[in-house]
């Protein structure tokens, strides 16, 4: 029996070695696209859906960051059919030759082209690839867009005024918010925000006098070796005032009031300022709990700030090219594209509604996605302090009309979270991918910005010190073996020195 | 003059030899599959981590990295500061663990081994997910916050405390009483009993604790993250941005590598006081 029970838990424990070979392994035959998001980045539903439309599976996984998504797909180019990676992880996919072009005179594609942001469509046909083989393209020939947000200040509106975020720099100089800020534990994200300070003067000047998003762009994307240790140096004097570095834990501490104000993805600050106005609703859209915690505000600061667009693109492996191109036209439906945008917090790059297909939300027909989420989320016409917001520069494409909401000045923070206005973007850069010798310097910064550095005699000392100790140990283990180390022994047992006498027996035969 | 002819076995009984050479299944194929998963998981990724770290980017050989690692100031630092940090924390888990262990070993109320489920259930919950609740729970006591250092030693020490009683109680459980008894017969002290027979005696059981405290704590960067709110950098933090944010997997595994060679050496300091009676006391 026991035997019967050891091979039984000698075949359990074989099965990952031989699942390990079969798995991602699909063949071409199947009805199977295999789909890799962030976590928590789409409507779930949205799949059983798209499967019971086409008959096509869908095999869904997530991953964590775009370097790691990188890895996977170094190590097997055919482990997905659609990725949905960061334009700087989509621009160094696309040099190193690992995804393929879209075709987008697919005719499924056609809804996509007409109904994709000007604005969107403008920016990513502007980032050109300066090297490898696909050099001269543009990023939109590789990707289907998705979300798109920018980066900014959350902060909390009773500890933290307006002007105290109206640049990087100056919360920091509001010594009330000592331990109150938070920055991003991502060097990329960190390292904008202080070039974004270290070159404040800069960026003013090319506002100011209206040179262009292109000096912005190249102002921030600035990996000279000067210029990086100044973002160190800047970074580190940063520290005092921090209450720490995050990724994701920011969110909760602002809504929970352990910090004011914090570095935030235009997502997650939809996230934080809804849950802080405590506003829960059912299924049908009613308020049926208000607990209203903070009052929470979203900026994105004078200077400028970082942009960023994520979107499907096709790993170099893929042969599912059919398959899809049906998910993608699936997935940028405006209904669709709504109910996404609805789930996640974040902002689609799909602009203009298809007028022939109108979005029905909760039994109310929309014209477009401009009234579904612009006029549907954020339109406060009857609050007489309202003022008119122009969006026209996202959304006017083929159907010219009026694209103005009229918001309140507490909800002018929650609309530029999800739709900034044309001056923010305006602002706001695409940061490019650090090459491999970039990200070494930037690598030396950033280790020494998140940790502490010993001046080098205390570093000499302790490493003298450690020795000492190690040879110490070495000796003592081998004092047996070792002729000339003596350690101190008494002469005389402890009943001796009590007066008692001792008397040696040498040997008792019972 | 008779001839002699020397014949082979397989001539003489060729049955035999071909019973022998099919697959019999014995008591030691039992073992294969778990030399596979060895050879599979273990040791090919050492050797991984081992011809990473001694190559280049491009796959020359290389100590680069090294130089790189023992070069870096703030790499040194972060080393440092991990070895400290583990050390206060495993010393603090023996200096807690102890006692739980040993009342628990000598306890009435263990009967069954009750007691000290409640102690170990802790880890059946996911560690992370406990590491946030402590976090919340220091706030709202108001510990939390005084010192980024003193935040990430109790998130360690909370963590890995099981770790550290769980082997001192099998050892302190499995210990022949008598051995106590015939101290107190010859008439020393309870105290002097502890000192010169118990605690002795349980010295295998804190030496495994120390190897399970030790190693994990130096690595175990969520609950630096955690606890530090993303201001203290351990070594394992270093490694995981070196695969990840930076691509240098080279580097990485030339840590990874100083890591392991420092686990070796603690292994050796510890491992002096291991004998036949540690058998079965690592989880």
């Amino acid at each position: 029996m026991k035997r019967f029970i050891t091979l039984f838990l000698a075949i359990f424990m074989l099965l990952p070695t031989f699942s390990m070979f079969g798995c991602k392994q699909v063949s071409n035959s199947e009805k199977v696209l295999r789909v890799c998001n962030c976590e928590d980045y789409i409507d779930e539903d949205l799949l059983a859906e798209f499967t019971e439309e086409t008959g096509i599976e869908v095999i869904y996984s997530t991953y964590g960051t775009n370097e790691n998504l990188y890895n996977e797909l170094v190590i097997n180019p055919n482990s997905y059919d659609l990725v949905v990676p960061s334009e700087y992880m989509i621009e160094k996919l696309a040099v190193e030759g690992r995804i393929q072009k879209i075709d987008f005179s697919k005719s499924v594609l056609s809804d996509y082209k007409d109904n994709l942001s000007p604005f969107i469509k403008d920016r990513l046909d502007g980032i050109l690839l300066k090297e490898g083989k696909n050099q001269g393209s543009s990023l939109s020939e590789f990707m289907v867009g998705y979300m798109w947000g920018t980066m900014g200040w959350v902060y909390n509106r009773d500890h933290v005024s307006d002007s105290d975020v109206k640049n990087w720099y100056s919360p920091f100089n509001n010594p009330a918010l000592k331990k109150k800020i938070t920055i991003k534990d991502a060097v990329r994200d960190s390292y904008i925000v202080g070039l974004a300070m270290v070159y404040e003067n800069e960026l003013k000047y090319a506002l100011e006098n209206n040179l262009g998003n292109q000096t912005i762009t190249q102002i921030l994307n600035n990996v000279e070796k000067s210029a990086i240790n100044k973002v160190g140096e800047k970074l580190n004097s940063l520290k005092p005032m921090l209450y720490g570095f995050e990724v994701d834990s920011g969110k909760n501490d602002i809504v929970l009031g352990r910090i004011d104000a914090y570095v935030a993805w235009s997502g997650d600050a939809c996230y934080a300022i809804d849950v802080a106005c405590g506003e829960v609703e059912d299924e049908d859209g009613e308020i049926i709990e208000d607990k209203f915690l903070r009052d929470l505000s979203y900026s994105v600061p004078e200077e400028g700030s970082n942009i960023w667009f994520d979107g499907f693109v096709m790993p170099s492996g893929s042969t599912k090219h059919e398959y899809a191109y049906q998910f993608l036209e699936f997935i940028s439906r405006p209904e669709n594209v709504y109910r996404n945008m609805n789930y996640t917090g974040y902002t689609s790059m799909i602009a203009n509604g298809d007028f022939n297909s109108p979005i029905e939300v909760d039994g109310e027909v929309y014209k477009d996605l401009y009234e579904a989420v612009v006029l549907g989320w954020f339109d406060e016409s009857d609050n007489p302090q309202a003022q008119e917001v122009d969006l026209s520069y996202f959304f006017e494409g083929a159907n010219t009309g009026n694209y103005t909401v009229m918001v309140s000045e507490e909800g002018m923070g929650r609309l530029i979270a999800q739709y900034p206005t044309a001056d923010i973007v305006d602002r706001c850069a695409v940061m490019s991918y650090f090459d491999n010798d970039t990200l070494m310097r930037i690598n030396d910064m950033w280790e020494s910005v998140k940790g502490e550095t010993f001046p080098t005699w205390l570093i000499i000392l302790i490493a003298v010190l450690v020795i000492l100790l190690a040879i110490l140990v070495v000796l003592y283990r081998n004092k047996d073996k070792i002729k000339w180390i003596k350690l101190p022994q008494r002469k005389t047992t402890r009943a001796e020195r009590k007066g008692y006498k001792v008397v040696k027996i040498e040997r008792i035969d019972f | 003059m008779r001839e002699q002819k020397v014949i082979s076995r397989a001539e003489y009984r060729p049955d035999v030899i071909a019973k022998k050479s099919a697959f019999r299944f014995s008591r030691s194929s039992l073992c294969v599959p778990y030399g596979l998963f060895l050879a599979l998981f273990v040791v090919l990724p050492l050797l991984l981590i081992v011809f990473y770290a001694l190559t280049d980017a491009n796959g020359t050989l290389s100590f680069e990295n090294f130089i790189r690692f023992f070069s870096s100031p703030t790499t040194i630092t972060t080393l440092i500061i991990s070895i400290l940090l583990a050390l206060v924390t495993t010393v603090i888990c023996i200096i807690i663990a102890y006692p739980v262990a040993y009342i628990l070993a000598n306890s009435k109320l263990n009967k069954g081994g009750t007691l000290l489920m409640l102690f170990i259930m802790p880890m059946w919950i996911n560690f992370v997910l406990r590491a946030m609740a402590m976090k919340d729970l220091l706030t709202i006591i108001g510990v939390f916050g005084f010192n980024n250092y003193l935040n990430v030693v109790i998130g360690m020490v909370y963590d890995y405390l099981p770790f550290m009683i769980l082997p001192i109680y099998t050892v302190l459980i499995k210990m022949d009483k008598s051995y106590v008894e015939a101290s107190m017969d010859l008439g020393a002290s309870p105290l002097k009993t502890f000192t010169k027979v118990t605690f002795p005696l349980s010295m295998p059981g804190i030496a495994s604790g120390i190897t399970m405290v030790f190693m994990p704590t130096m690595t175990c960067y969520v609950i630096s993250d955690t606890f530090g709110n993303g201001l203290i950098t351990i070594i394992g933090k270093l490694i995981d941005e070196q695969f990840t944010t930076f691509q240098n997997w080279n580097l990485g595994s030339a840590m990874a590598m100083v890591l392991l060679v420092i686990m070796l050496v603690s292994m050796w300091v510890t491992g002096g006081f291991k004998s036949e009676e540690t058998r079965g006391t690592n989880l």
